[in-house]
C-alpha cells in the first residue's frame, strides 16, 4: 500500500469539524497548545495517539469498550508473546526478548484509532478519511494493512494462479464475518486468535451438516478449508534483527493437510490445512542468542484458515485421487526431510502417517 | 392540559435553540476567546501543511502477519 505524504497523513477534512468528535476541541484529546502561533508551540506536549490510552480518552463516552480492547489480542499481541515464550521454555520472556518484542513486534498492536481513524502505524499511519471516525474499519486501509501478505492477498486473489475468495467476489469485507465483539474483546486466557468463541464459523451462514453426501461422509473429520481452500502462502526463515529484519527465503504457495494441532470442542477436526510459519531456531539470535531452547514445543506447520475459499477446488475435483491415496497433498515425514532435527520434532504431532484410502 | 403542553414545547424550543448556539461549528480556542483553534487553521489547509512538512524518505508500507 503506498504511503501517504507526511502532510496528507494529518490533513483534516472540513466535514470532520461538524461530526460528533469534531465538535470537541482538539486539545481535549490531543492536549498541546491550541493558541500556539508556531508549529512547535502548538505541538508542545501533544498526544499524537490519544486512543493508546483508551480508558482515559475513549471510555469517557464509549463505556468500557476501550478497557476491554486493551485486553484483546489485537491490542496486547498476547498470542505472539505466548508463542515466543513457549519456545523459550521459560515462564516469562527474558529482558532481551522483551526488548525485542517492544522494539520489533509491538508496533503491530492496534489502538482504537488505528482501526477507526487512521491507518496502522505498521504502514506509517495517516488519516483514513480526514480524521473522520469510521465505525467500520476499512478493509484495505486497516485490516489488510496488517493482515496483508497472507490473508489479504489470498482473499483478493493476488497470488499467482489462485482465484479470489468467493466471499470477496460477493463483496464481503472482513467485518462481514469478523464481528465487532470478536475483534474488540478477549477470551480469558486466550493465547491464540482461535481462542475466541466469537470467531466466525462457516456454519454461522452455511447449513453444511447433511447438505450433501460429501459433507455427510466427512462429518467433523475435516475442517471446511481442507476441501474448499486453494493453495496459500507458506513462509520460511524470518530473522528479527536490530537493524534489518525479514524473511530470508522466498515464500512459496502450497497446500498441506495435516493433523489438527488445535483440536478442541470448537475445532474437532482430525485433518486441517497447515501453513508453514517462518520461525527458525535462530530467529531472535541478534537479541538473545540461542533463546529458543524449546523450539520444538510448537509445530512450525501451523493450524491455518486460508481465506481463498471456493466451492470447487482441486480437492473436490475427484475424491478418489485428489486426497484419498494421494500422499502429496498431506504433510508427511517426507516433507520434513532436510529440515533440522528440532524442526522435525516440532512437527511430529501434525504429520500424517497413514494416507486415507 | 393545553397550557402544560405549550409550556413543554416552549421549554424544549428554548433548550434546542441554546444547544445549537452553544455548539461551535469549528473547534475554538479553549481560552474562551472564541477564536478558531490553531490546529484547525493549519490541519484543514493542505497548502499550509505541505509548506510545514519536512521532506521524509519514501518507504514502502509493509504488510505483516497474515
Amino acid at each position: 500500500m503506498p504511503q501517504l505524504e507526511a502532510w496528507q497523513q494529518v490533513l483534516v477534512n472540513e466535514d470532520f469539524l461538524t461530526s460528533t468528535h469534531g465538535k470537541l476541541s482538539c486539545s481535549s484529546c490531543h492536549l498541546g497548545n491550541e493558541t500556539g502561533d508556531t508549529m512547535e508551540k502548538a505541538h508542545a506536549d501533544m498526544v499524537v495517539a490519544p486512543s493508546a490510552d483508551p480508558e482515559r480518552y475513549c471510555d469517557t463516552c464509549h463505556g468500557t469498550l476501550g478497557a476491554e480492547h486493551v485486553e484483546s489480542l489485537h491490542a496486547s499481541l498476547g498470542g505472539y508473546k505466548e508463542t515466543i515464550r513457549t519456545r523459550t521454555g521459560q515462564s516469562v520472556l527474558s529482558a532481551g526478548l522483551e526488548q525485542m518484542f517492544d522494539a520489533r513486534c509491538a508496533k503491530c498492536h492496534t489502538t482504537c484509532g488505528q482501526c477507526h481513524v487512521s491507518r496502522p502505524v505498521s504502514v506509517k499511519g495517516g488519516f483514513n478519511a480526514g480524521h473522520n471516525f469510521l465505525k467500520r474499519p476499512n478493509m484495505t486501509l486497516n485490516c489488510t494493512a496488517c493482515h496483508g501478505s497472507r490473508v489479504g492477498d489470498e482473499f483478493r486473489g493476488l497470488n499467482a494462479g489462485i482465484t479470489a475468495d468467493v466471499h470477496y467476489n460477493k463483496g464481503f469485507q472482513c467485518v462481514a464475518c469478523h464481528s465487532t465483539e470478536e475483534l474488540h474483546t478477549a477470551e480469558p486466557g486466550a493465547t491464540s486468535r482461535y481462542d475466541n468463541s466469537l470467531a466466525p464459523a462457516c456454519e454461522d451462514c452455511h447449513n453444511v451438516a447433511t447438505s450433501n453426501q460429501y459433507h455427510s461422509a466427512h462429518g467433523n473429520k475435516l475442517s471446511c478449508q481442507v476441501c474448499h481452500s486453494q493453495e496459500y502462502k507458506n513462509c520460511w526463515n524470518c530473522h528479527v534483527g536490530k537493524e534489518v529484519s525479514g524473511i530470508t527465503q522466498p515464500s512459496e504457495l502450497g497446500f498441506k493437510i495435516g493433523r489438527n494441532p488445535l483440536k478442541s470442542a470448537e475445532r474437532p477436526w482430525n485433518y486441517v490445512t497447515l501453513r508453514h510459519i517462518p520461525i527458525s531456531p535462530d530467529s531472535y539470535d541478534e537479541w538473545e542468542a540461542n533463546a529458543l531452547v524449546n523450539y520444538s514445543a510448537l509445530p512450525t506447520w501451523k493450524f491455518a484458515t486460508p481465506h481463498n475459499i471456493k466451492k470447487n477446488t482441486p480437492q473436490t475435483a475427484d475424491c478418489t485421487s485428489s486426497c484419498h491415496n494421494n500422499p502429496a497433498i498431506f504433510l508427511t515425514q517426507e516433507d520434513l526431510q532436510g529440515m533440522s532435527a528440532a524442526e522435525q520434532a516440532a512437527n511430529k504431532n501434525v504429520v500424517v502417517t497413514t494416507i486415507p484410502d | 392540559m393545553r397550557h402544560i403542553i405549550s409550556f413543554i414545547v416552549l421549554v424544549m424550543s428554548v433548550f434546542i435553540f441554546l444547544t445549537m448556539c452553544s455548539t461551535p461549528r469549528n473547534p475554538t480556542n479553549p481560552d474562551g476567546s472564541g477564536g478558531i483553534s490553531t490546529c484547525v487553521v493549519c490541519h484543514t489547509d493542505a497548502e499550509k501543511l505541505q509548506a510545514l512538512a519536512e521532506p521524509e524518505a519514501e518507504t514502502e508500507g509493509e504488510a505483516g502477519e497474515g
